[in-house]
């Protein structure tokens, strides 16, 4: 279960998150939308653990997670959690097949359970005809796959998606749903900030939340 | 004085003393902000500093490192300075040229055994899921710094007091001139091997706190047995006495082996003696037996070839 | 572990250009401290080989704060003291060229008698001695001949010794480029013509060289010399040993300690591309603390890389220093351990260390690298990683 206990985030003087209370449960799929600047992807990269709060609390499975080490904190993103960020956070220099190296040579993982495990997840994510190809010379819908391919690499518990299919066609938008619905029959919990309204209108959605300077309003 | 000081091994040695002793400050700041109790009342607080942690590990890994490479190169400087110095024959001779080298080097040796302790400690506390903002761990740091920057003040003491128009004294006047070497052999190798043979009996009972109090009495016994006992069966001559000739291309250098064998092992002893886990008493039998078996090897080997004793 | 290095080695391929001018630059001061280095082990090499083949005891005469000509009789009383095997006068000096301001070495040899030094014998074994005692004649080291032959002096040299007379001595031959490092400006000539040349009188020598039988001795017939007279200063071979070792010590440590600034100045460079706050090593270490990297992790990878440019550009400019030495002499940077206030030299070394510098050499370069990698590191680690990306 994951519970956010009076969040707040001040960024450079601005109250970004402002005591965000928030409870979800395991295997709910929640879906946040709002206007932009209202502190949505700030809220899903405190999730992930890359922003620390200013105050407050995240508990998952009652610890909280800012107050972790680095080695925990670490097992956390790796094990627990996985982001698919609105932007390419990839290495342009790299190869698809490198990029997705990156989080899987710090696993304690031979080359063969690394390289099958890659193969599956391109598969999944629909790119593995790119595997070679650098990502520098990739399209935007095909770059967002490979973040996808990234996000799944660990099998995560956790799903947090800010606007995944932002640069997809429709053919890989309905991939991408048809993976969500998936994922939260396999128990799951997904986070999805979008304003998509395929993904806002699907039937496995939970709960719903609009976010507004910094404040999260539950929606019918 | 300035020409000594500008020989370029020691400008090398200056320069990387200069690193390390910034780069330990630098740490020494972010652990200030943990001496205060702030941390457990503040949230936001203990966010913002929690990062300082990472930082204090990473620079005294880094500094570890340069130390473990920088004490070889130190005990070398010392032996070439003797090249430089009227008098003095080996390493034994410039230590002894004022009151500030046999501290100095003790020091030198002591600064890398309790930063490895802290790395582990460090490493030990981050598999901890609370806990990890150890007050003690910090005040143990304060503590490392705090000889930093002695062994800082006793470099500058040492090289800025060695007496150039002075014929310094070598090693065969130093330790045969000295009481330890009027004692009988039995005297020397009894402490020797009874305090190794305890170590190893204490070691396989797993009675850790026992093993690391011995381990430091049997840095003391070795230093008198390598001294007075072994070493004149490696330079194979009853008179020539010196801990420190051994580190010399003469003996092969066979000097770093045995001492880099003794520090692991007092290293291992003392390690387990701070954890609750318990992970190194087969490196501490290794090290100790090993070194042992080397120091005992030279006073076979003599034996054998020349079929008499050095008394 | 492989796993890790195996990406460790795919980063450092695929951005290996941002790795080339660290590199460069790097190579570049390791190969002229290296060279500078090469240089003064080489020199010192040469020079301990001929110190090696001189006399065991230089005695002379030190009275009122000066060293004066020595009478010749001190040759007899040091042959008379046990040990002492051989005993010999010497004749030298200065000999000023005012238009160039240059000094050549003027030396005097008794060419019939055994000579202390073991390089002058072998000189005078190769001498025909009857052909060059014929008239004035004399021997030249290649600077005094570059100079000469710069000056048209072909055949002879007119000195002007002391008395304002004038000296007309005929070139013979010149010296054996072997001995450069100690005779490259000497005018060797037979004992007479040196004391006409410097003003020498007859029952004086300028010192007296000895060589004791056993070495061992050395310290008692320095002791029983000192008590031959009152006005005399003894130096050793030892001494003079110990006097190059330390000049060659100083110029070297002296040009490492001038160094440091240079390396500091690049350390800085290293230190600004790592804290720069969007620059791309950031980026780097953004996007791996997204995948879940530990923050030892990410050092260990950034030191790994930086160790492997800092050990190959280590290696690249020791290599071109040894080039640079052995087969270009090593040009400008001699100049800093010879001086140039006698006649200009032009000697080929040898490159000549040992393995215990190239480590401190080794030291001084690569723990201020990586120090100075791994503070601005910590920042980029330890910021939140989307404050870095954003």
């Amino acid at each position: 279960m994951i519970e956010c206990r009076a969040v707040t985030k001040i960024y450079k003087g601005k109250e970004i998150v402002k005591e965000l209370n928030l409870c979800v449960e395991e295997g709910a799929f929640v879906v946040i939308e709002g206007e932009s600047g209202g502190g949505k992807s700030t809220l899903l990269n405190m999730l992930a653990l890359l922003v620390q709060p200013t105050s407050g609390e995240i508990l998952i499975e009652g610890e909280n997670i800012a107050l972790l080490s680095d080695y925990h904190s670490s097992q956390y993103r790796k094990n627990f959690v996985g982001y698919l960020s609105q932007e390419y956070y990839l290495f342009e220099n790299l190869s698809v097949y490198e990029n997705l190296l990156a989080p899987l040579v710090v696993q304690d993982l031979s080359f063969g359970e690394i390289n099958k495990r890659i193969e599956q997840k391109l598969q999944l994510a629909h790119i593995a005809n790119k595997r070679d190809a650098k990502v520098a010379h990739l399209s935007g819908g095909e770059k967002q796959r490979v973040v996808l391919a990234k996000a799944l690499l660990n099998n995560p518990k956790l799903l947090l998606c800010d606007e995944p299919t932002a640069n997809l066609d429709d053919i890989n938008t309905q991939h991408f749903i048809a993976l969500v619905e998936q994922l939260q029959k396999e128990g799951s919990t997904l986070i999805v900030v979008t304003h998509d309204k395929r993904l806002k209108h699907l039937e496995s959605v939970s709960r719903y939340y609009k976010m507004h300077n910094g404040m999260l309003q539950p929606r019918s | 004085m300035q020409h000594l000081f500008l020989s370029p091994s020691l400008v090398v040695e200056f320069l990387l003393n200069g690193v390390i002793f910034f780069l330990m400050s630098v740490a020494f700041v972010a652990t200030l902000p943990f001496l205060s109790q702030r941390y457990k009342i503040s949230q936001s607080f203990t966010y913002s500093v929690q990062k300082n942690t990472h930082l204090v590990a990473t620079l005294l890994t880094l500094v570890l490192f340069f130390k473990l490479l920088l004490l070889p190169f130190f005990l070398y400087n010392l032996d070439k300075l003797s090249l430089f110095l009227s008098g003095a024959m080996c390493a034994a001779g410039v230590v002894s040229a004022n009151s500030y080298g046999g501290v100095l080097v003790v020091v030198k040796l002591t600064t890398p055994l309790l930063l490895m302790l802290y790395a582990l400690l460090y490493k030990e506390s981050q598999m901890q899921k609370s806990h990890y903002l150890s007050r003690k761990r910090h005040i143990l740091f304060i503590g490392v710094y705090m000889l930093v920057v002695i062994e800082m003040i006793l470099s500058y003491l040492y090289y800025t007091h060695i007496p150039l128009n002075q014929t310094l004294s070598c090693c065969s006047t130093l330790y045969t001139n000295s009481s330890v070497h009027n004692r009988s052999t039995l005297s020397l190798l009894l402490p020797f091997y009874g305090v190794y043979g305890a170590i190893v009996f204490f070691t396989l009972q797993r009675k850790r706190v026992v093993v690391a109090l011995l381990s430091l009495v049997f840095l003391y016994t070795s230093y008198e047995a390598i001294t007075y006992f072994f070493s004149s069966y490696i330079y194979e001559l009853p008179s020539h006495k010196c801990p420190y000739c051994i580190l010399g291309s003469d003996y092969n250098y066979v000097g770093y082996l045995i001492y880099a064998l003794l520090f692991f092992a007092t290293f291992y002893a003392l390690k387990d003696a701070f954890f609750k886990e318990e992970t190194s008493y087969k490196r501490v039998l290794f090290f100790y037996t090993s070194f042992v078996f080397v120091l005992c090897y030279f006073f076979i080997h003599y034996l054998i070839k020349n079929g008499t004793f050095l008394w | 572990m492989l796993t890790k290095l195996h990406f460790a080695l795919v980063l450092l391929l695929r951005y290996k250009n941002k790795h080339l001018l660290l590199f460069f630059l790097m190579s570049f001061l390791v190969s002229v401290v290296s060279s500078v280095f090469f240089i003064s082990s080489s020199l010192q090499k040469d020079i301990a080989q001929t110190l090696d083949a001189q006399a065991d005891i230089t005695l002379q005469r030190f009275e009122a704060g000066r060293v004066l000509n020595a009478p010749q009789s001190w040759v007899d009383d040091a042959l008379d003291i046990e040990g002492v095997s051989q005993a010999q006068g010497r004749v030298y000096g200065m000999h000023f060229y005012e238009p160039l301001e240059e000094y050549f070495l003027v030396y005097g040899v008794d060419l019939y008698d055994t000579q202390v030094v073991q390089e002058l014998q072998k000189v005078v074994d190769t001498l025909d001695t009857e052909k060059f005692l014929e008239r004035k004649n004399m021997l030249i080291g290649s600077g005094v001949k570059r100079f000469f032959d710069e000056f048209a002096y072909t055949d002879y040299y007119i000195f002007r010794p002391p008395d304002r007379s004038r000296e007309k001595i005929y070139i013979y031959g010149v010296l054996d480029k072997q001995t450069d490092v100690l005779s490259n400006d000497m005018v060797l000539m037979s004992m007479q013509n040196a004391k006409k040349v410097l003003g020498v009188e007859d029952d004086f020598v300028t010192d007296v060289v000895i060589k004791v039988a056993n070495p061992k001795e050395l310290t008692t017939i320095v002791n029983k010399l000192k008590m031959l007279h009152f006005n005399v200063r003894i130096i050793t071979k030892e001494d003079i040993q110990r006097y190059y070792k330390n000049i060659f010590n100083y110029k070297g440590g002296l040009f490492l300690a001038l160094y440091i600034v240079t390396l500091l100045s690049f350390m800085l460079i290293l230190y600004q591309r790592y804290s720069l706050t969007k620059s791309d090593e950031l980026q780097e270490v953004a996007i791996l603390r997204l995948s879940g990297w530990k923050i030892d992790e990410i050092v260990w990878l950034k030191l790994f890389e930086n160790f492997v440019v800092v050990v190959s550009a280590f290696m690249s400019g020791v290599m071109v220093a040894f080039v640079y030495v052995e087969f270009f002499g090593g040009g400008v940077l001699q100049a800093l351990f010879l001086g140039d206030e006698n006649l200009h030299m032009c000697t080929s070394l040898s490159v000549d260390f040992d393995s215990a510098s190239l480590f401190g050499l080794f030291l001084f370069f690569t723990l201020p690298y990586l120090g100075a990698v791994v503070l601005p590191l910590y920042r980029a680690t330890t910021k939140d990683a989307m404050e870095i990306l954003r």
